[in-house]
């Protein structure tokens, strides 16, 4: 075969440009967190220890640690934010080392104390610096189990173990795995490392909650589940789906004031919620913790108990469906719901103004936005009835801040607090009977 | 990476010799880049010099220079310049149109700085990236000029971050006779 020069350069020229197309470089992160600073208004930045932290931090060579960001804004927030890709520093990197993701790692392996401040350095900012010791110390005991002593059923309740250490420091154990026993009708839910999220659902006695790192186990700690669910509420009721459609459901406990501790029971599912249609403001929102399940009518309709889609109710064809949240065996509520055929009426459905196919509002923080809310499934400016209609709201993802303003909310303005937050917005328009006339919702997410 | 290009413009040169046919093209370019939400939309100037090695087959270097920066919610960027090399393939001329592509690597370096605090050297932010660009266009050759061509391109350098230009890219081309 015969090789000409151009043959020889152009092959030469492209084994030279397939090795320069595959040296990427170049860092975006000064960019964008420029562009981050500036649009939350931050001020200062804090850097925060996993919950339930001890006042001083001692971790022995080989753990780690999350740390995450809070930033201060200039309008006085608390703004939370994602500690990853950023710039972190250890200023004794042979004590501990730390991550561009916040993660901080012992590496001194002495028996002596070595301390490290970690800061973090975000579009010019700087954050104060976070102290961190270092020192090989052996787990001698578990303390006892922290957190309430007492659960009420359908509200999750959150756990944490602390350990003393041959050093004399009392550390929180980032490693502990915590146990309840398997017939106890309470669930340990996912939850923050180290912590123990207890649901009690269908507990007939008192539970034992251990934690064990290793070998060493602590002592049992003792919960009692008080009788205090008086009733749950399932809003909107009634109500309908279209065919193809899913509509969000609430659950909502109402809870009496006194401690009375839960005894066994036995006599099946209690009667339905007094308050149908009641507002959601008034007890507490446990969607995700109740069972939820379609009673009759499952060929129409079907229900899911997915974590924040809890609640989240398919029409499959037309038909009624009866819908059930259950907390335990204890107290349940039901509701009917009518699955229309999709050419059927939809005056019993409410719409807002807003762009996306997915019924999501996304709102950047201190960013401030009016809903309008007009009936029928799809938004008709013509058939507004903001005015008419109730708004509630409650925070998903298990968010306890304040994600948005709630006084605006209750007229339908909405204004981001919480950078990361998700909300639920209903809007119910009742008539003059005081049933639900029509009602929607939509998702809010604070970027 | 410089004396990298380096070594490819000297192999360029050897090659287009050889081959007899150099081209010129001058061009201006409407950027686009979006960083964090904000959109910004930058105008550059770029020039580039090549020579074919085969036929409908190039070797190039280019160079951008800034010709207006853009704003977007309080931030100002621009395309302050690039450079680089590609390989150029061109299609046969139907009607005196050709089709090309362009696939090259390319450093760019973005300059950003807060309107609202221009002095400020935390707000000004200067990054190079190194990555690739790839071309695609059409050429016409002018009937009464046909050493010219009006040149019309989309081009794109990615530099495996978000930091990723697009543009809309407008010249005239000369080719050697």
């Amino acid at each position: 075969m015969k090789v000409t020069l151009s043959n020889a350069c152009f092959t030469a020229s492209l084994l030279l440009g397939a090795f320069l197309l595959s040296a990427c470089e170049g860092d975006s992160n000064p960019f964008e967190e420029s562009v981050e600073v500036e649009t939350l208004g931050l001020t200062g930045l804090v850097i925060k220890p996993p919950a339930n932290a001890q006042a001083e931090i001692f971790i022995n060579p080989g753990q780690s640690m999350q740390l995450t960001l809070m930033g201060n804004s200039s309008v006085g927030n608390n703004v939370e934010l994602s500690g990853a890709g950023r710039n972190w520093s250890s200023s004794n990197p042979s004590a501990l080392s730390v991550s561009e993701n916040g993660v901080v790692t012992g590496v001194s392996t002495s028996t002596e104390l070595a301390t490290a401040q970690v800061s973090v350095l975000i579009g010019g900012i700087r954050a104060a610096p976070f102290q961190i010791s270092v020192r090989n110390a052996d787990l001698v005991a578990i303390n006892e189990i922290e957190g309430s002593a007492t659960l009420r059923r359908c509200v999750p309740d959150d756990f944490y173990a602390t350990g003393e250490f041959s050093d004399g420091t009392t550390r929180t154990l980032y490693d502990a795995s915590f146990t309840l026993p398997s017939d106890s009708g309470a669930a340990l839910l996912e939850s923050a490392p180290a912590t123990a999220r207890v649901n009690a659902t269908r507990v007939t006695s008192d539970l034992t909650l251990t934690a064990r790192v290793g070998d060493t186990a602590s002592l049992g700690r003792q919960l009692a589940v008080l009788n205090t669910l008086a009733a749950i509420t399932i809003t909107p009721d009634p109500t309908s789906v279209d065919e193809d459609e899913s509509k969000a459901f609430v659950a909502t406990g109402t809870y009496t004031a006194n401690g009375e501790i839960e005894e066994p029971d036995t006599t099946g599912a209690a009667e339905p919620p007094p308050s149908p249609g009641g507002s959601s403001n008034d007890g507490t929102i446990i969607t995700e913790t109740v069972e939820w399940k379609v009673t009759s009518g499952t060929e129409f309709a079907s229900v899911s108990n997915d974590g924040a889609n809890s609640g989240q109710l398919l029409g499959i064809s037309e038909g009624t469906a009866v819908l059930q949240a259950s907390c335990g065996d204890k107290q349940s509520s039901l509701v009917n719901v009518v699955i229309n055929d999709v050419t059927a009426s939809d005056s019993d459905q409410l719409s807002f103004d807003i762009d996306r196919s997915d019924n999501v509002l996304i709102i950047g923080v201190n960013e401030t936005e009016q809903l309008e809310v007009s009936r029928g499934s799809e938004f008709n400016e013509d058939d507004l009835v903001t005015d008419e209609v109730s708004f509630a709201f409650f925070n998903l993802d298990g968010n306890t801040v304040e994600v948005i303003d709630q006084t605006a909310i209750l007229t339908g303005g909405v204004r981001g607090l919480q950078a990361g937050g998700r909300v639920r917005v209903t809007a119910t328009l009742l008539d003059s009977d005081g049933t639900i006339e029509a009602s929607g919702s939509i998702i809010i997410e604070v970027r | 990476m410089r004396w990298l290009i380096a070594t490819v413009l000297l192999l360029t040169s050897s090659c287009a010799l050889a081959e007899g046919r150099l081209y010129g093209e001058l061009q201006l370019g409407g950027g686009g880049i979006r960083n964090s939400g904000l959109d910004f939309y930058p105008f550059f100037g770029t020039v580039t010099l090549g020579g074919y090695v085969a036929r409908n087959i190039g070797i190039e270097i280019f160079g951008d220079s800034s010709v207006s920066p853009a704003s977007d919610e309080g931030f100002e960027m621009d395309i302050e310049q690039a450079y680089g090399i590609a390989l150029r393939l061109q299609s046969p001329p139907v009607n005196s149109v050709q089709g090309f592509i362009v696939l090259g690597a390319v450093n760019y370096t973005l300059d950003q700085r807060s309107e609202s605090n221009p002095a400020s050297e935390v707000d000004a932010i200067n990054g190079e990236f190194t990555g690739m660009r790839v071309s695609v266009g059409l050429m016409q050759r002018l009937k009464r000029l046909p050493g010219l061509l009006f040149t019309a391109e989309y081009r794109h350098y990615n530099a495996d971050e978000p930091l990723r230009v697009d543009a809309i890219v407008l010249g005239i081309r000369v080719n050697s006779p």
